[in-house]
């Protein structure tokens, strides 16, 4: 059940798509809404950051706020059973996008993080401790989880060329190091792309959709600068990356994460939204596959998320290890 | 087939009901929800009452419809209001009575889920109160409440066809296997028809349907042949009723669909 609390002219407003009596009344009055992506930079990491669209309405939700208001302060949650179980999707503003006489469309606004690391800033350390520095500048995130990342944090060599924003600068080094991080209440959780996160999930056939797609990206060679590391794919496309070391072996080391993760399988599927079925980035999903000419037994690692709260799945996206069943 | 509405009120939801209370009421779920076009959208007595009345001022009518209760047992009771003993010494003038105030009681049974009341009772042309009393076996909550001023017309000929459309999720699993998530249902009537009056015909059409166009109404689809709960409605037309001038120049025939709402 999708629940949404708007604050409409200062009353908090309880909507649905569907209509559910919980412990207030969700009226029905949501028409639309844009399926959010929690999703990271690159196919080898960085910042996991949730994007939103818009959300629309039906106008009888302002016929005693007409015209509907600028903007609103927004609550967006989902939960199978109670009120009190909810899960929190979104909090942020909704701004008016447009209106006719059918729709309201409100666009989505997140919390932006707005801390600079200005230039000459210079980093020479592990990326657990670069990463810390960097993250808990924003007064928002307050510490960095590092229990799922690499068990020998890389060292980060860089000195920071031109003012950045914290959280553009500690997307990139995490990409770099094939890290992705995310936020969640006033925590960063940094986790390696070459490990799991947390415990892994077995699905049967029963609990996925059909059918998932099987599909590859060819990487021939990873450029930083004057490094490189080349793949057995010669016919391939060419990436270059920014480098945050100075030694050789370091970058090449780096180059070479990011080379395999980029050739790596990738699977794609949904599964129904209940419950249990929100992954963290970088969870481990494992699923057999009976229906093709020979069993396939395969894993991901979750990198991309998108939420369809009208017709209630998520679709899964990440890399991993296709293999015979 | 019978209407709930009174053509000449210039009121939303357009009934006859003036003022609607409830002895208990959630602050989240009010007695107001009950005069939306919502069926869902729903009244509930307060946390664990399984017995309440819901009190309507109408003022004139000959039915009230409640629906989607979770209600077993009704008891609905119309009056005039309370009986008048006059004072030792005083009586009306003359050619002035007082109103008896004698009520009519009765009872009706319902499944308990989605329930659906129709309730006739003899006419009354100027104020009256209809309390309902609505027993459950769990909070008691109720979706619609209509009265009043009834329209009627004969009943749609046979060969009507009742579907549904079905807002559930259905998905094919990975092995073939089916996956649901239920959602609402609503019924949808097609292919209904009737021979009627003329002045019914433009009745029917102008006064009510083009009158409220989409919006949702208190309607008893069949009443004389068959009294099964199911025919009960709050339904909006599908398309707009068609006439034609095809049965003699006193008659025509009404061709329409309807479609409950959620």
């Amino acid at each position: 059940m999708l629940l949404v609390e708007i604050t409409i002219n200062a009353v908090v407003n309880y909507v649905s798509a569907e209509g559910h009596a919980l412990t207030h009344n969700w009226i029905p009055r949501i028409i639309d809404f844009d399926k959010p992506v929690l999703s990271i930079p690159s196919n080898h990491g960085g910042y996991a950051k949730m994007s939103f669209g818009s959300i629309v309405f039906n106008p009888l939700l302002f016929q005693n706020d007409w015209p509907p208001p600028v903007s609103c302060a927004i609550g967006i949650y989902y939960t199978d059973t109670t009120e009190a179980a909810r899960e929190t999707v979104f909090t942020g503003i909704a701004h008016l996008n447009k209106f006719d006489r059918e729709q309201i469309v409100y666009s989505l606004y997140g919390p932006s993080y707005d801390e600079v690391i200005t230039s000459t800033t210079a980093y020479n350390d592990t990326l657990n401790n670069v990463m810390d520095a960097i993250l808990t500048a924003i007064p928002e995130i307050t510490s960095v989880d590092t229990t799922y990342a690499r068990a020998a944090s890389p060292n980060v060599t860089y000195t920071v060329p031109d003012d950045i924003l914290a959280i553009d600068l500690a997307s990139d080094i995490a990409e770099f190091y094939s890290h992705l991080f995310y936020v969640s209440g006033s925590t960063a959780y940094l986790v390696d792309m070459l490990l799991d996160n947390g415990t892994d999930k077995t699905l049967t056939e029963f609990q996925y959709f059909a059918y998932p797609v099987y599909w590859y990206n060819v990487i021939a060679v990873v450029y930083a600068s004057q490094y490189y590391q080349k793949s057995a794919y010669p016919y391939g496309n060419t990436m270059s990356v920014t480098a945050y070391h100075t030694t050789q072996v370091n970058i090449e080391a780096a180059l070479l994460n990011i080379l395999n993760i980029e050739n790596a399988a990738r699977i794609t599927f949904d599964y129904p939204m209940i419950a249990g079925n929100f992954p963290n980035p970088g969870q481990r999903i494992d699923i057999p596959d009976t229906a093709h000419v020979a069993n396939l037994s395969s894993y991901i690692r979750a990198r991309r998320l998108t939420y369809d709260f009208i017709n209630n799945s998520i679709t899964i996206e990440g890399e991993g290890v296709i293999s015979a069943g | 087939m019978k209407i709930i509405i009174d053509p000449t009120s210039t009121t939303d939801p357009y009934d006859n009901v003036t003022e609607i209370t409830a002895d208990s009421e959630d602050a989240n779920f009010p007695i107001e929800n009950t005069r939306d076009d919502f069926t869902t959208n729903l009244w509930k007595a307060a946390s664990g009452v399984t017995v309440a009345t819901i009190t309507l001022v109408v003022s004139k009518g000959s039915a009230v419809e409640v629906l989607n209760t979770n209600a077993t047992s009704v008891t609905v009771t119309v009056g005039t209001g309370g009986d008048y003993d006059p004072e030792t010494g005083f009586e009306p003038e003359t050619g002035f009575e007082f109103e008896s105030g004698v009520a009519v009681t009765t009872v009706y049974s319902l499944p308990g889920t989605g329930g659906r009341l129709w309730a006739d009772y003899t006419e009354i042309t100027y104020p009256h109160i209809i309390t309902i009393q609505l027993t459950a076996a769990a909070t008691v909550c109720a979706g619609i409440v209509r009265a009043g001023n009834v329209e009627e017309f004969n009943d749609p000929m046979y060969n009507f066809g009742e579907d549904s459309l079905d807002y559930s999720i259905e998905r094919e699993l990975n092995n073939g296997a089916d996956y649901f998530r239920k959602r609402n249902v609503v019924r949808q009537f097609d292919n209904l028809q009737m021979i009627e009056t003329r002045a019914n015909c433009f009745t029917f059409k102008h006064s009510i349907f083009d009158y409220v166009g989409p919006k949702p109404l208190a309607i008893r689809l069949v009443h004389n042949k068959i009294t099964d709960d199911e025919f009960i409605l709050f339904a909006k037309r599908t398309d707009s009723p068609k006439i034609t001038f095809d049965c003699g120049a006193s008659k025509g025939r009404l061709r329409f669909g309807l479609r409950e709402v959620i």
